[in-house]
C-alpha cells in the first residue's frame, strides 16, 4: 500500500480534555461536562448529544492541529453505541410522555448525525461516512479511512468516541466517556509524526497494554473502543516504530506498520 | 476492457491476488443474494412479488404480526409470519433484527461457504448496514422497566442494541475472521456498504466481502418520521401528484461480492460495477434542493462504472414519496439521465426499509438486471408534473444493461450503485 502519513493527534475525556494533560496525567479538579465545538454553531447544534458534540470537537481539534483544510477532508466517524442519550431521551417521550417526539432530537437521533452537522457546518461536501464496530470501532474507523485515502487519496479525519451508557440501560462492562481523532493524508507534511505502510492480520488477540504513556488506565477506559488507539498514539509521539494493533483483546485483530518521521 | 474503476484493483501488488493471474482479476462479481421483506420471508417471494407488481404494505392495524401497536394511522411493511428464533445457546443475541438477518442468511450460506473454500475465512468482510441496530428490543426492554422498573434479565445491550451486535455475532456464526462492522449512515447505510467492500477488495486486505443491511419495524422511526410529518396514513405513492409521505417496512438482504477469477465467474449472478458517494452538506433531513449531492452520486456511479446514460436500462430511485424528496431526486435524475431512461421507485412495494434500503435496492437493481423486465412504480399514477422523467406506470422491457440505484440519508448521505447482469465495455 501507499505510505499514509498521521498527524493531528487529539484526545477528549470528562477529566482530561487535551492529550498533553493525558499524557501528564494533569486531571482537571472538576470534570468538564462537554467540550466546544468550533466546527458547526450553536444554532445546527440544537437537540445534538454530548457524543455528537465529543466527535465534532474532536474533528475539528485533528483538523485543526494538522493544518488540513476543515471545509476538503473526508471525514470518519466511529462509536460502538452511537446516539444512545438521544434515543433514551426519545424513549422516555415514547413509553412516558405524549409520544410526540421533538423532530430535532429525532434527525439527530442517526448514527451519523455527527457525520451530517460536521459536514453542514464546515459545508464539507467530501466523503463522510459512521461506523460502529462494537469493541473493535476504532479499528473499523481505521481501515474504513485508510481503505478510502488509498483509493482516492487526500487528507481524512477519523474520530472515535463512546459517551457512557445513560440510566436506565447498563452494559456488562461500564466504560467513560472518551474519544480520540487523527488525520490521514497520502501527502507527508511538517506536522506528519509518522506513515503506516502495512495492515497486517494477527491471529491471536492481544491483551490491552498493562501501561500506557507509563501508567495504568483505570479499569473503565479500555472498554470504550476509542482506547484502543493509545497504543498507536504513544507510539507515534514517542517515535517509535513497529507493529501496533488497532483493536485489544478480540479475535484476529488488525495492526498497522508504523514508521515514526525521526526514522525518514 | 472493463471498468476503469476496477482497473485499480489489477494494478495491486500481485501477492494478494493469492495464485490468482493477474489478467484473470478483471472486476467485482455478486455470486451470491438475499432478501426477505414485506413481500415475503424468502428472496423468492420478494422477487416474485415484484414481477407481478403485488406490494407486501398493508394498514398497522390490520397486520397480526406486528408486535406493537401504534396511536395513530399508516400503512406499514411487516416481514410476515413467525421468525424463526436464534438457537438457544445464541439467545443472548436473539432480536428481530437478528431473526431477519439470520432468515436472509440462509439462503446466501452455500454461496458464503463456496467463498471461504476459495479464499479462506480471514479474506471475506462483513459489512452491514443499519439504522436503528437492535432498537426493537431496547424498546421492549424500557418498556419492561417502565413497567416493572427492571430491565429483563435477558437483555444485554452489548449483544442486542449495539448496532454491531449482529456483525458479531454473523461473523462468529459463518465462522469467518475478516474485518466485520457496521456502516450506518441512516437510509444510505446499506448501499454505502458495497463501495466499502470494494475499497477494501481493492486495498488488498480481502477478497470478497458480505454486505448487507439489516432494519427491524420498531416504534421509535415510526414515532420519528411522524413528528417530521412525513408519515403516509395511507399506502405511500412515490413520484404521484398526490404523494403525501413515507411508509416505512421492514427487511433484510444480503450480497456476496467477490474478487473476479474463473471460479466465481461460474458462480456469478452478475456485477457489481461501481458506486459513487456525495454529501450535501445542506440540512440533516432535506435534501439540497438543486439536487447537487443526488447528481454528484449517479455520476460518479457511473463513472467509476465506465459508462454512460446510454448503457443505463433502469434506475431505482430512492422515491421516498415525500413531497420534497421526490421532486429534487427526479430534477438530478433527468439532469444525468435524461428523460427517457426508465425509473421505478419500490417504496411502495416495501415501505422504505430504512437502514436496509440499500441493500434491497441492490438486490432488485440486480434482478432486474438479469430479467430485463421492469415492473410498474406502484403507487405513482398519476405522476407529478412537476416529475418529468419516465416513472414506469406499468410493466416495461429493460433496453438498457446497467441498472442503477440510489440510497439516500438523513445528513446528506448519498449513494448510488450500478449493477449489470454481464460484464460491461466501458464507454470512452
Amino acid at each position: 500500500m501507499k505510505p499514509l502519513w498521521l498527524s493531528g493527534l487529539v484526545l477528549w475525556s470528562p477529566i482530561y480534555p487535551t492529550l498533553e494533560r493525558f499524557i501528564a496525567a494533569d486531571a482537571l479538579s472538576s470534570p468538564e461536562e462537554e467540550p466546544e465545538v468550533s466546527w458547526v454553531s450553536s444554532r445546527l447544534l440544537r437537540g445534538s448529544s454530548r457524543l455528537t458534540r465529543i466527535l465534532l470537537h474532536l474533528a475539528g481539534q485533528a483538523v485543526e492541529k494538522s493544518g488540513k483544510n476543515p471545509h476538503t477532508i473526508a471525514t470518519v466517524y466511529a462509536s460502538s453505541y452511537g446516539e444512545i442519550e438521544t434515543m433514551v431521551r426519545l424513549l422516555e417521550t415514547i413509553f412516558r410522555g405524549d409520544g410526540q417526539l421533538s423532530p430535532m432530537r429525532f434527525k439527530n437521533s442517526v448514527h451519523n448525525a455527527a457525520s451530517g452537522l460536521g459536514s453542514i457546518g464546515q459545508g464539507n461536501k467530501a466523503f463522510s461516512t459512521a461506523i460502529a464496530g462494537g469493541l473493535r470501532s476504532f479499528e473499523a474507523g481505521m481501515l474504513e479511512a485508510i481503505a478510502w485515502a488509498q483509493s482516492e487519496g487526500g487528507d481524512v479525519v477519523v474520530a472515535c468516541a463512546d459517551d457512557v451508557v445513560p440510566p436506565p440501560l447498563t452494559v456488562p462492562v461500564p466504560h467513560e466517556a472518551f474519544g480520540i481523532a487523527l488525520v490521514l493524508s497520502t501527502e507527508r507534511s511538517p506536522d506528519s509524526l509518522g506513515c503506516i505502510t502495512e495492515i497486517v492480520p494477527l491471529s491471536e488477540a492481544h491483551p490491552f497494554p498493562s501501561k500506557v504513556f507509563g501508567r495504568t488506565l483505570p479499569s473503565t477506559l479500555p472498554p470504550n473502543p476509542s482506547a484502543h488507539a493509545l497504543p498507536l498514539f504513544e507510539m507515534l509521539l514517542q517515535q517509535r516504530g513497529g507493529l501496533v494493533p488497532l483493536a485489544f483483546e478480540v479475535d484476529h485483530p488488525y495492526a498497522l506498520m508504523v514508521h515514526p518521521c525521526s526514522s525518514l | 476492457m472493463f471498468a476503469p474503476f476496477f482497473n485499480l484493483i489489477r494494478s495491486k501488488s500481485k501477492e494478494f491476488w493469492r495464485g490468482i493471474r493477474e489478467d484473470e482479476v478483471k472486476s467485482l462479481v455478486v455470486t451470491g443474494m438475499s432478501l426477505v421483506g414485506p413481500m415475503g420471508a424468502s428472496t423468492d417471494a420478494m422477487l416474485s412479488a415484484l414481477d407481478e407488481g403485488r406490494s407486501g404494505l398493508r394498514p398497522a392495524s390490520e397486520i397480526d404480526d406486528l408486535h406493537f401497536r401504534l396511536p395513530f394511522s399508516t400503512w406499514v411493511g411487516v416481514v410476515p409470519g413467525p421468525l424463526p428464533p436464534l438457537l438457544p445457546e445464541d439467545r443472548a443475541y436473539d432480536t428481530r433484527l437478528a431473526r431477519l438477518g439470520m432468515l436472509a442468511i440462509r439462503e446466501i450460506r452455500q454461496a458464503i461457504e463456496r467463498a471461504i473454500g476459495r479464499w479462506g475465512a480471514k479474506r471475506i468482510a462483513i459489512l452491514i448496514g443499519t439504522s436503528t441496530g437492535g432498537l426493537d428490543a431496547t424498546e421492549a426492554a424500557y418498556a419492561n422497566w417502565c413497567e416493572y422498573g427492571f430491565l429483563p434479565e435477558h437483555f444485554d445491550l452489548s449483544k442486542q442494541h449495539d448496532f454491531n451486535a449482529f456483525g458479531q455475532y454473523l461473523r462468529a456464526h459463518l465462522g469467518l475472521k475478516g474485518p466485520a462492522y457496521v456502516i450506518s449512515t441512516a437510509c444510505s447505510s446499506s448501499g454505502k456498504v458495497h463501495a466499502s467492500a470494494a475499497r477494501l477488495i481493492e486495498l488488498g486486505i480481502v477478497d470478497a466481502a458480505l454486505v448487507g443491511g439489516v432494519d427491524a419495524l420498531c416504534r421509535m422511526t415510526l414515532y420519528g418520521f411522524r413528528s417530521l410529518g412525513i408519515l403516509d396514513e395511507g399506502r405511500c405513492r412515490p413520484f404521484a401528484l398526490e404523494r403525501s409521505g413515507i411508509n416505512i417496512g421492514e427487511g433484510a438482504g444480503f450480497m456476496l461480492i467477490e474478487r473476479e477469477c474463473e471460479e466465481t465467474t461460474k458462480d456469478a449472478l452478475g456485477y457489481f460495477l461501481g458506486a459513487g458517494e456525495s454529501a450535501d452538506a445542506y440540512n440533516m433531513s432535506s435534501p439540497e434542493p438543486s439536487g447537487r449531492g443526488a447528481k454528484e452520486a449517479m455520476r460518479r456511479a457511473m463513472e467509476m462504472a465506465g459508462i454512460d446514460p446510454s448503457q443505463v436500462g433502469l434506475l431505482i430511485a430512492h422515491g421516498t414519496a415525500t413531497p420534497q424528496n421526490d421532486v429534487v431526486e427526479a430534477m438530478a435524475i433527468e439532469e444525468v439521465l435524461g428523460r427517457e431512461v426508465p425509473v421505478i421507485s419500490t417504496k411502495a412495494y416495501t415501505g422504505h426499509l430504512l437502514g436496509a434500503a440499500g441493500i434491497a435496492s441492490a438486490v432488485f437493481a440486480l434482478h432486474l438486471a438479469r430479467r430485463r423486465k421492469a415492473p410498474p412504480s406502484l403507487g405513482s399514477s398519476p405522476i407529478d408534473s412537476a416529475i418529468r422523467i419516465r416513472v414506469l406506470e406499468d410493466f416495461a422491457h429493460i433496453a438498457g444493461p446497467v441498472v442503477l440505484a440510489n440510497a439516500f440519508a438523513f445528513g446528506g448521505s448519498n449513494v448510488c450503485l450500478a449493477f449489470s447482469s454481464e460484464a460491461i465495455r466501458p464507454c470512452n
